[in-house]
């Protein structure tokens, strides 16, 4: 394990046992988060993106979840195995989240500056004058001046609420944050000026970011690496430069296309036909075999493995090759 | 041109406990027949309003609407019946623009029943018509909203909108709430269904890149006002609103390797409550002067085909 | 077509009976319920004796084989009288409640739909009407209808006309602005059309629930009537009015009004709890 890694999920996999039927949402999941950087997890609604999310703060509804296999390792030890005690020293302190929607993350009875200062008091041994003045610091860094710690929610705007959000999630200074779709609900100019805020603050505080998306380019913008996510499988991983300049995955390939560009020339948009199979009936062999262009029997019949095509690059086909690098012998 | 849809002047207003509300506020659009206008803007500029009230799904406080020449502001009871079969919507949330409790064929017949056709088989019929046109399995015919995802949810909202044959269709925010992979479906089903059927669109969305695929020219709205009005390659190649231009650099390219030189407003989005005279963007405005502040920038030409409400376009 | 239409018809039920009792109280309610209704349509067939059959050598029995529930104080058989006197309660109860779901919804959803003065006016005078105790309006109506069944009976209708039209109205608000309704309009649906297809079924549910409450409710206002000397009279058994006969025997004999207390006890009980497994069970989109 790379002295870099700051979190490491190696096969994670986790079901849903519902009455209809099992939900296999995620399968054999593996990604390694480094210190100070932002990791991209890419994919549609129900590739289970937000259950590796909350996997790692055990934050999943038991029943009907369960953890098949796999573990998260954290500052050397498998978040799966420490107890519920010490998981919430972790939880808010060492690793925290933001969740996607502003308008209902916040206590709308308690003053902003008291929910951010909630979590300094729980985590830290400080009293309460200390811990406002922490919160204001805080807010302070996320661009919303200090007077306004006495404020409701209600008194917010969206994208202030989502920063207040944020605050809340980085006050005990974590070494990880994950952010589910946390500009997602926002307008695209505030998003802009969020971004650009958790990005200053990230580089502030050296934290690392696990940044859910579906948004290809806000990963372009923001993250280091990034992995895509099908069907409960990681279908293709390495760095932003990677998989967008040298893509391997037809799913992958499948998502620029269908995406309408904003520069450039008008090129007519390939949307990838059918759709994302049900978790509860999950295909043997390569989940995206039935909507691919170029599926064989081969791909049907088994599961490809997640295989390393170039240094970092991995991609789960059979039929991926990598170009020849132009101009080399 | 002749235009098949036009406003002129046309305004909206709400009466609040805080005052008075200009959703729309003297908005002049011309769309013809065949083509599409895209309307972009963020929250609280008005969009979503213009086309209900083009619509009279909800009523206008000034201004007129024409409809293939015709003045339908103040159209009576039984004309209204009669334009409701010619313009039709398309609603952003296919969860709430379904009825939860009416299967699919009852949803998409609906229309049809309630302007006359009461013969079963014949409902039947078109309503298979529909579905088959929109790509929906026949065998979801009897499932609920809930039983289906975004996609299909979708669709099932599009076959209803066709179901009478309409020629203009408001597609408010259409494909905003669906994955990027089904977005790409819907969006080319929709250019196939103008191509067939002759439609004519008002293609409203906050995103600037499905905005600029699918139309012919472009609107940008600000609490309530047009700021600019272009053929959609003109306002995305030269737009010339600090708001636009803003806008535009707000949006996350899905490319590697570009310059970030990204133009961030300061500010939040206000609300078009009871509005100071002046440009209403002058708050955020990195180029304001004070004849900004005092003066409403009117929405003038500054090219052939190119009109821009700012006191200082060209000059920035 | 006609098939497959029919098998999801008959999924869609199972799916419904399995959600309504996934809890197992819920499933001991339905059967209380049921034992008890049938019991009582079926007290001609069950009663040992008729609801009035005195015999005055055989009063203050105590439960026995003879007399399964024992005799009161003229002689008269608990147990037959409380199946009869079942009749009364549970169908007075459950009518009085339909009449007035009926006519609540439908106020209630017009008020709401129509807004403005219309709602105003008629939310004022259903305020008026609740701000009166069912007891006193029901002392009210005796005073001008007479005491007996259909005095109790319009009691609890206009008792509690004005919680349904409430209730509509609320879920009538909610649902209005609904996109759906939008698109309706939009298609020229007329008001009838939209109110009847598409505002009705969604707030049924919930009324659905209320309705098996508010029977549960009837049922004590018009056994608190007969308690009171109004509504039922005698020698007409109904379990509220055996409870007021009881009364005066309660430290010797307390079966005479024990036995018909828990009876009704059991009714509401198990009225309430299905009440909440209907919430549960009839929201399509509930899922596990």
């Amino acid at each position: 394990m790379n002295q870099d890694t700051l979190l490491s999920i190696k096969d994670l996999t986790v079901h849903y046992v519902l009455h209809s039927g099992t939900n296999k949402a995620i399968n054999n999941i593996s990604l390694d988060i480094r210190r100070g950087e932002t990791f991209g997890l890419v994919g549609e609604t129900g590739a289970g993106k937000t259950t590796i999310a909350l996997s790692i703060l055990r934050l999943l509804p038991v029943p009907p979840s369960k953890v098949l296999g796999g573990s998260i390792l954290f500052g050397g030890e498998d978040l799966f195995k420490i107890s519920e005690k010490k998981m919430k020293t972790i939880r808010g302190n060492k690793i925290s989240m933001i969740f996607q929607d502003p308008m209902t993350a916040l206590n709308p009875i308690d003053k902003v500056g008291d929910q951010i200062a909630e979590g300094i008091m729980l985590h830290q041994n400080v009293d309460k004058r200390e811990a406002r003045e922490k919160a204001c610091e805080i807010l302070e860094m996320v661009g919303i001046p200090r007077e306004r710690y006495d404020e409701y929610p209600h008194q917010f705007s969206g994208g202030m609420k989502q920063r207040i959000i944020i605050a809340i999630a980085m006050v005990c200074r974590p070494e990880l944050i994950i952010a589910d779709e946390p500009t997602t609900a926002l307008d695209v100019t505030i998003q802009a000026q969020v971004l650009d805020m958790i990005n200053n603050i990230k580089n502030e505080l050296g934290t690392s970011m696990l940044l859910i998306t579906h948004d290809l380019g806000v990963v372009a913008e923001m993250c280091e690496r990034m992995a895509v996510i099908y069907a409960g499988e990681i279908v293709e991983c390495g760095t932003v430069d990677q998989v967008f300049d040298d893509t391997l995955h037809p799913y992958t390939k499948g998502l620029f296309g269908s995406l309408p560009r904003l520069t450039g020339d008008k090129v007519k948009l390939e949307p990838i036909l059918g759709m994302m199979p049900d978790p509860a009936n999950l295909p043997e062999g390569c989940k995206f075999a039935d909507r691919c262009p170029a599926r064989t029997e081969r791909c049907r019949r088994e599961l490809p493995e997640l295989r390393e095509m170039e240094s970092e690059h991995m991609v789960r086909c059979h039929l991926a090759d990598l170009k020849e690098p132009e101009g080399e012998g | 041109m002749k235009a098949f849809v036009e406003t002129i002047g046309l305004k909206k207003y709400f009466d609040t406990p805080r005052g008075t509300l200009h959703a729309v506020d003297n908005v002049s659009i011309q769309i013809a027949r065949g083509e599409t206008l895209g309307v972009v803007g963020e929250s609280g500029c008005g969009k979503s309003t213009l086309g209900r009230v083009i619509l009279h799904l909800l009523d206008s406080t000034d201004g007129q609407i024409l409809y293939n020449g015709d003045d339908i502001t103040h159209a009576g009871k039984a004309k209204l019946r009669d334009l409701r079969k010619r313009m039709q919507i398309i609603f952003q949330d296919p969860f709430a623009s379904l009825d939860p409790r009416m299967t699919v064929c009852k949803i998409i017949a609906e229309p049809l029943y309630n302007n006359g056709m009461r013969d079963k088989s014949m409902r039947a019929a078109r309503v298979a018509e529909l579905m088959d046109t929109v790509g929906l399995p026949p065998r979801f015919s009897d499932f609920f909203p809930h039983e289906l995802d975004g996609g299909r949810r979708q669709r099932i909202g599009i076959a209803r909108a066709l179901a009478l044959n309409p020629q203009f269709i408001v597609c408010d925010e259409p494909v905003s709430a669906l994955d990027v992979s089904i977005q790409a479906q819907v969006i080319n089903l929709i250019l196939e269904l103008q191509q067939k059927f002759d439609l004519t669109y008002m293609f409203i969305s906050h995103d600037l890149s499905v905005v600029k695929y699918i139309s012919n020219n472009v609107m940008v709205m600000y609490l309530g006002q047009t700021v600019e009005y272009a053929a959609t390659d003109t306002l995305f190649g030269n737009p010339l609103h600090p708001y636009t231009q803003a806008l535009l650099s707000a949006v996350p390219i899905p490319e590697t390797r570009r310059k970030k030189d990204r133009i961030l407003l300061k500010g939040e989005i206000t609300s078009p409550i009871n509005p100071e005279p002046g440009c209403r963007f002058v708050q955020r405005c990195i180029y304001a002067e004070d004849v900004c502040r005092q003066k409403d920038p009117m929405l003038r030409a500054v090219a052939p085909g190119h009109q821009v409400a700012c006191h200082r376009a060209g000059n920035l | 077509m006609k098939n497959v239409m029919s098998n999801r018809s008959w999924e869609r039920a199972k799916d419904f009976i399995r959600r309504l009792c996934r809890k197992k109280i819920t499933v001991v309610a339905i059967v209380i319920f049921l034992i008890i209704v049938l019991a009582v349509i079926f007290a001609d067939v069950i009663a040992p004796y008729g609801y009035d059959d005195q015999d005055i050598s055989k009063k203050f029995i105590s439960p026995s084989a003879e007399y399964l529930l024992g005799t009161d104080n003229l002689g008269r058989d608990i147990f037959s009288r409380m199946l009869y006197g079942g009749r009364v309660s549970l169908s007075i109860g459950i009518f009085a409640t339909l009449v007035s779901s009926a006519a609540g919804i439908l106020i209630g959803s017009v008020s709401a739909y129509y807004g403005g003065r219309v709602d105003n006016v008629i939310m004022r005078i259903f305020d008026v009407m609740m701000s009166m105790p069912p007891v006193l309006l029901a002392i009210a109506i005796a005073a001008s209808v007479g005491t007996g069944t259909i005095s109790a009976a319009l009691a609890v209708i206009i008792s509690t006309i004005p919680m349904k039209a409430r209730l509509a109205r609320g879920q009538v608000l909610a649902l209005k602005d609904q996109e759906y309704i939008e698109a309706s309009i939009a298609t020229n649906a007329t008001t009838a059309q939209i109110i009847f297809r598409h505002i009705l079924p969604n707030i049924l549910p919930v009324i659905i629930v209320q309705i098996t409450l508010t029977i549960a409710s009837s049922i004590v206002t018009v056994s608190s009537l007969s308690y009171l000397g109004l509504g039922v009279q005698a020698p007409n058994p109904e379990w509220g009015a055996m409870l007021s006969a009881g009364r005066s025997y309660l430290r010797d004999y307390s079966y005479i009004t024990l036995c018909p207390g828990i009876v009704l006890l059991l009714t509401l009980f198990s009225l309430n709890v299905i009440g909440d497994g209907l919430r549960d069970a009839l929201d399509p989109r509930l899922n596990d």
